[in-house]
């Protein structure tokens, strides 16, 4: 049995400590590695079926400038005339229409796991790798239910933005852009709660997806301000490192192939280092508000 | 032939880097040009009902003959009974769309000449010259003697049609723009020693203007709470009159014709720009779009100036800048003396680093030199007018700040790369041609032009280019000049074999041109030259570590030796834009590794970013 993760604060206010819980997913790195080879296994597997028919390509020289100089000129009309130069490996429409089901499989395996990641930080003692798959599987089922009930909730969200935005446009402008503003805010609103909801489900032991996401909420309501650090922190810093990752990248000459490599895959896996430091944010916050009926069963 | 044009083009290569046109060309400042002859002057009192949509007016023409041949009659354009209905030739050519736009058969135009007399009282008879009344003529009783005058009294009646062809009301009538509304005279131009003729034709789909220089005193009547904008200047305030109007008194001398714009929700923004008083008039909720409008015409005024002298010759005070609103678009994009309206791009939403609209205004802008003051025949040559603005919105997206047509995410894409793809889907088009005689009229007058003469800029130079251009606005500035006219500045300032190439087979003819290489990466490489444009181009061999670059003139073929390449590559600097393929342009031996492998390596960037939700699960 994992042992409950104690309920820790910041001396003054209830944002969770942040350094900390750096140090936590630094430490815990399983679940690190597990989702940078859950995505970049299938990444590399259709970055290269999909670029391999295109080889030819690259004996064109304004194709090759055109990536260089992100000159949409000439690399448009390279791709115009070179469409006949495609070698047919796996044909390449193939291909792409298997990386939506290769996203499907990753975002299912992105479920499965995610109990026993949030396990993880929910706990103080390490979990074995036969605990984790243990624990992955028992909250397998909420959270598949959760994660398919907030794209619904999302996607409904969008489509209600969406109409009644353009249809207040067409009336006011400024109208239409306040409610779009209102619909996007409220669709991120929608993530947060779901993510908190997520979190509360494994640290109070809640299987019905219902009373998880009145957990969610309430710590939400709890703990407003730790939420509102935590996401913008984390979300900041992704951002930060997405744009480091293309600042860099694009100073780099386009032959230089492994350092781009190399400065991408450390952003990504920093990137995902940060997305885990939300998770474990989001557990704590979860522990702090219900630290005194935190499960047994986690 | 091309030994003198190689030449220059070395030494081109060798001194001046073959990369974006600077504007820094310094030069003194200049006077403005003499004012042209003032040949047909309006003075009108306009009265408009914006229920009906219809315009009242009276109009006093003054037509002076300025040729030495008399003028036994008179001929005035009613371009609005293009719109009467469906039926017209207009329509039947247009199909009745203009822009994507639809024509609606229950709110038509027309134009009706209810009286027309000779200043002593004599009544004239109007006989219509074309089936749809857009062209009428009138015998008078005395010839109009070289150097004499003739004065006249319209009286006549314009409905405006729901906005259609540039033209209209819109937004359920509170919103208009009236161009081509009122009667207007032909060009009488001498044919032979002892002969004349009206230039006028039939109003027709494709086909623009052509009118002669005139003073104009417009009196538009407008209901009270209505804001408006026009060619020349607003004298003093507007005053009330009867039936709870103002009537708005505007002034435009050296003009080829007057257009308006008004509606009660009009917003305002002003600017002084190098002493030229520039007034956007737009609809509140479009405010974003007309701060982006009104810094495109600063930039662009800035940039023309700087190109191809003085706004308006130094002789207009004034710039109006209409920007449609939403349900207008079909008002939008045109240009008039001292006034253009632009807005056929601006969609809701457009972001910043999307920046059609500026080409959008650029271009109109770039009108108020070649079409307001130059005033060449939009009907006999539309290139003249339309390619020059065409080209100058290529060269001025290159310039303005915040990058060309797109430049989005880090990525770029010239606007030349638009008319470069309108030419090359009928590139077998001259550009000479009436315009209705044009079978692809957007290749002809605008595209083709567009990339010809940025060819000849890449060829030449930047600096003999603009040489060239001045050399034109300034000689021809009221000037009405032709084909020949252009032809003889262009000879002037780049040379006969230029400018005979460019005429011969660019203007008159319809060569083409498709250089490749050929033959890797396995078999005898060739360097080969389809269709017979013939353009003076570099070609760059790479044998192993060694890089050479030679010149392939068009007379012979290429004669280098083409054993142990790496890589072969024409023109890899992409001077001559009207190859109709750049892709075959170069080849490698071998598939470029490095290149290939930093491609997959953003292809995986991107893949991770999406499995794992962009960061968000």
């Amino acid at each position: 049995m994992v042992t409950p993760r104690s309920a820790s604060t910041s001396p003054s206010n209830d944002v969770p400590d942040l350094v900390d819980i750096a140090h936590q997913v630094w430490h815990c790195p399983r679940p690190w590695v597990l989702r940078y080879l859950l995505v970049t296994i299938p990444s590399v597997f259709f970055a290269v079926m999909v670029m391999y028919p295109l080889r030819p390509w690259f004996r064109i020289p304004l194709l090759v400038r055109g990536l260089d100089t992100r000159s949409l000129d000439q690399l448009l009309e390279a791709i115009e005339f070179s469409t006949g130069q495609i070698v047919h490996g796996l044909p390449l429409v193939v291909t792409m229409a298997l990386i939506p089901l290769g996203w499907l499989l990753v975002r299912v395996l992105w479920v499965y796991f995610e109990g026993g990641v949030l396990a993880t930080y929910a706990g103080d003692t390490p979990l074995s790798w036969r605990e984790f798959i243990d624990v992955s599987w028992r909250w397998f089922g909420s959270l598949f239910l959760l994660g398919a009930i907030w794209n619904v909730a999302a996607l409904l969200m969008g489509v209600l933005t969406i109409v009644i935005g353009t249809l207040a446009g067409s009336l006011w402008s400024p109208l239409g852009t306040f409610l779009w503003i209102v619909g996007g805010v409220a669709i991120v609103m929608l993530w947060l709660w779901f993510s908190m909801a997520r979190s509360a489900t494994v640290v109070r032991g809640e299987r019905n997806v219902f009373r998880a996401l009145r957990s969610g909420a309430r710590v939400i309501r709890q703990r407003p301000t730790g939420v509102v650090v935590l996401i913008v922190v984390t979300l900041a810093l992704q951002g930060a490192l997405l744009w480091a990752s293309r600042v860099g990248t694009t100073v780099l000459p386009y032959s230089w192939w492994l350092p781009a490599l190399i400065l991408q895959q450390l952003a990504a896996v920093l990137a995902m280092g940060v997305t885990l430091a939300r998770r474990a944010g989001e557990v704590r916050l979860a522990v702090q508000v219900f630290a005194p009926e935190v499960s047994d069963d986690i | 032939m091309w030994k003198t044009i190689l030449s220059l083009m070395a030494a081109l290569l060798a001194a001046v880097p073959m990369s974006s046109p600077s504007t820094d060309v310094s030069r003194p400042a200049r006077a403005a040009q003499v004012p042209p002859e003032e040949v047909a002057s309006y003075v009108i009192e306009a009265d408009y009902d914006s229920v009906r949509h219809q315009i009242t007016a009276s109009q006093t023409v003054v037509y002076r003959n300025v040729t030495n041949v008399p003028i036994p009659d008179l001929v005035f354009h009613l371009y609005l009974n293009a719109f009467s209905s469906a039926e017209t030739l207009w329509m039947r050519e247009a199909g009745p769309e203009h822009r994507g736009y639809g024509f609606d058969p229950n709110a038509p135009g027309w134009i009706r000449i209810d009286e027309i007399r000779l200043a002593d009282g004599t009544p004239l008879v109007l006989t219509p010259l074309d089936d749809d009344e857009t062209l009428v003529r009138s015998e008078l009783p005395h010839t109009v003697a070289p150097g004499g005058s003739v004065v006249l009294q319209v009286l006549f009646t314009a409905q405006l049609p729901y906005v259609f062809a540039r033209t209209g009301w819109a937004d359920g009538g509170d919103f208009v723009m009236a161009g081509q509304w009122f009667p207007k005279l032909g060009v009488w131009e001498e044919v032979a020693s002892d002969a004349g003729a009206w230039n006028a034709y039939p109003f027709r789909a494709n086909h623009e203007f052509y009118a002669d220089f005139g003073s104009y005193e417009v009196v538009l009547t407008l209901p009270v709470s209505w804001r408006v904008g026009a060619t020349g200047t607003l004298q003093g305030e507007p005053v009330e009159v009867a039936g709870g109007k103002l009537a708005h008194r505007f002034r435009a001398d050296h003009v080829i014709d007057f257009a308006w714009s008004a509606s009660p929700h009009f917003a305002t923004l002003e600017r002084i720009v190098d002493g030229v008083r520039v007034e956007l008039l737009y609809y509140p909720g479009r405010r974003a779009m007309a701060r982006r409008v009104m810094r495109a015409t600063e930039e662009g005024l800035a940039l023309f100036e700087e190109w191809y002298g003085p706004y308006g010759g130094g002789l207009y005070p004034e710039l109006t800048v209409i920007l449609v609103p939403e349900d207008a678009g079909g008002a939008g994009g045109m240009e008039y003396p001292t006034l253009y309206t632009v807005g056929v791009l601006a969609m809701p939403g457009l972001p910043a680093c999307v920046r059609f609209l500026e080409a959008e205004t650029v271009h109109e802008l770039a009108h108020q030199w070649f079409q307001s003051m130059i005033a060449t025949n939009e009907v006999e040559y539309p290139w003249l007018d339309e390619g020059f603005a065409e080209y100058s919105t290529v060269r001025a997206m290159r310039e303005l700040d915040g990058g060309d047509a797109v430049a989005c995410a880090g990525w770029s894409m010239s606007y030349l790369f638009n008319d470069r793809w309108a030419y090359r889907m009928n590139p077998n088009t001259p550009m000479s041609g009436n315009a209705w005689e044009l079978t692809h009229f957007g290749v002809a007058a605008y595209a083709k032009p567009a990339v010809a003469l940025t060819t000849v800029e890449q060829m030449v130079g930047d600096e003999a280019m603009l040489v060239f251009l001045r050399a034109y606005t300034e000689r021809y500035a009221f000037k009405h000049p032709n084909e020949a006219d252009v032809h003889a500045v262009m000879t002037e300032s780049l040379g006969q074999e230029i400018a005979d190439w460019f005429f011969d087979e660019l203007v008159y003819g319809a060569t083409t041109l498709d250089a490749r290489v050929v033959g890797l990466p396995a078999g005898d490489v060739k360097v080969e030259r389809l269709g017979a444009l013939c353009i003076p181009v570099s070609v760059e061999l790479t044998r192993r570590d060694q890089t050479e670059t030679s010149f392939w003139s068009c007379e012979h073929p290429f004669n280098e030796s083409l054993a142990s390449l790496v890589a072969a590559e024409i023109d890899p600097d992409a001077t001559a834009l009207l190859d109709l393929n750049l892709a075959n342009n170069g080849q490698r031996r071998t598939v470029d590794e490095p290149a290939w492998l930093r491609t997959i390596t953003g292809v995986l960037q991107l893949l991770q970013l999406l499995f794992r939700g962009g960061g968000l699960w």
